[in-house]
């Protein structure tokens, strides 16, 4: 639970904003961050690259903002990746009221040996690796165990079927698959058949010619 | 058989020019692993056939491989010992697009070790620089 300690970050205040301070700030290890909400003006800073990477990859959700000193709560909404998805370019953070209840998306685990993987071919497959619950700010867990001990082969795992910590609700749709033992199977090869089309179908067929009634008018 | 469209609106395209870099389809998004392309280009449906066929092959039946990009832009080239002119030529191939950050394969089922193995075969297919990429969970 993120209940025990809230993960402190120091920010500073940017006061050159754009593309090319923005630059500047990466260059120099800096992140540059956005505090918005609870109706006041939004705060653009930057933090220590290297603290806010690892405060993210700890699963941080809830976060203490110092700007310039001034400590407010935060919720970070959105994390953007540069282009290769390997640094991390920008946080959105959101300012927060430590009783009020908040929609997050929390990471899921897997915990145990699926009963149907040792089936020949048999894989477990998560479509989706987040849910999205509502739950005090103070209770977000940092990730929800669910356990795939019990899944056969062909059988499924939804979304409401996840045992939620106490205080947690789910917001994600309760039919969403969450973990499903699959078969794999083989791949049929498709035979060039002889009468398939070197080409695609047209959608506009070409416009009729209008050969014929130019002929007649020739004529 | 090479991948190409069912259907299209006009048979021939234009080159164009590809600028910058990926800014959709690059992350791991339905499997656990995936191989990433560094480079920019066109991806002919051969090269992503022949990039599928070395990953099946190399995991067999297990897991399941996504293939993330599809070769829907004409490719024409004039045939050879031809004068110019003469209006466009007949198409020769489909290409897809790709940008650094394009996740091209995505492998799930299969312990990191042989997703690893088997992207690597697949990279040697491929005509641009790759990298093996997981899963981000932030």
């Amino acid at each position: 639970m993120a209940t025990a300690a809230i993960p402190k970050i120091e920010l500073t205040k940017r006061t050159k904003l754009g593309k090319t301070a923005t630059l500047a700030d990466r260059r120099a290890g800096k992140m540059p961050v956005v505090i918005y909400g609870h109706k006041v003006d939004p705060v653009h800073a930057c933090a220590d690259a290297k603290a806010m990477t690892e405060m993210l990859h700890h699963h941080a959700h809830l976060v203490e903002a110092s700007v310039d000193g001034a400590v407010e709560p935060c919720l970070i909404k959105d994390v953007q990746w540069d282009h290769l998805g390997s640094k991390i370019i920008h946080v959105d953070m959101a300012r927060v009221d430590l009783n009020e209840k908040v929609t997050v998306t929390v990471e899921i685990k897997f915990v145990g040996e699926p009963k149907g993987a040792k089936a020949a071919g048999a894989f477990i497959s998560h479509p989706v690796s987040e849910l999205e619950v509502n739950c005090l700010a103070t209770n977000i867990p940092e990730e929800i165990l669910v356990d795939v001990s019990n899944l056969g082969v062909d059988e499924t795992l939804t979304a409401g079927e996840i045992k939620l910590p106490e205080g947690v609700e789910l917001e994600s749709d309760p039919e969403l698959i969450v973990a499903a033992v699959e078969i794999a199977q083989e791949e049929v090869e498709p035979e060039a058949a002889a009468d398939a089309p070197a080409e695609p179908e047209l959608i506009r067929k070409p416009a009729a010619t209008d050969e014929a009634p130019a002929d007649e008018k020739k004529k | 058989m090479p991948l190409m469209p069912k259907r299209v609106i006009f048979r021939k395209q234009q080159r164009g020019k590809i600028r910058g870099n990926a800014t959709s389809g690059n992350y791991v998004a339905f499997g656990d692993y995936g191989l990433q392309c560094l480079g920019s280009g066109w991806l002919s449906a051969r090269q992503i056939e022949a990039g599928r066929v070395a990953a099946r092959q190399f995991v067999s039946r297990e897991g399941k491989l996504f293939v993330r990009v599809f070769p829907d832009k004409p490719i024409s080239k004039k045939p050879l010992e031809t004068r110019m002119g003469k209006g466009k030529a007949e198409p020769e191939f489909w290409a897809a697009r790709v940008r650094p950050g394009t996740i091209l394969y995505e492998l799930t089922g299969v312990p990191r070790d042989v997703a690893v193995r088997a992207l690597t075969r697949v990279a040697h297919k491929m005509p641009y620089r790759c990298r093996f990429v997981e899963r981000r969970h932030v």
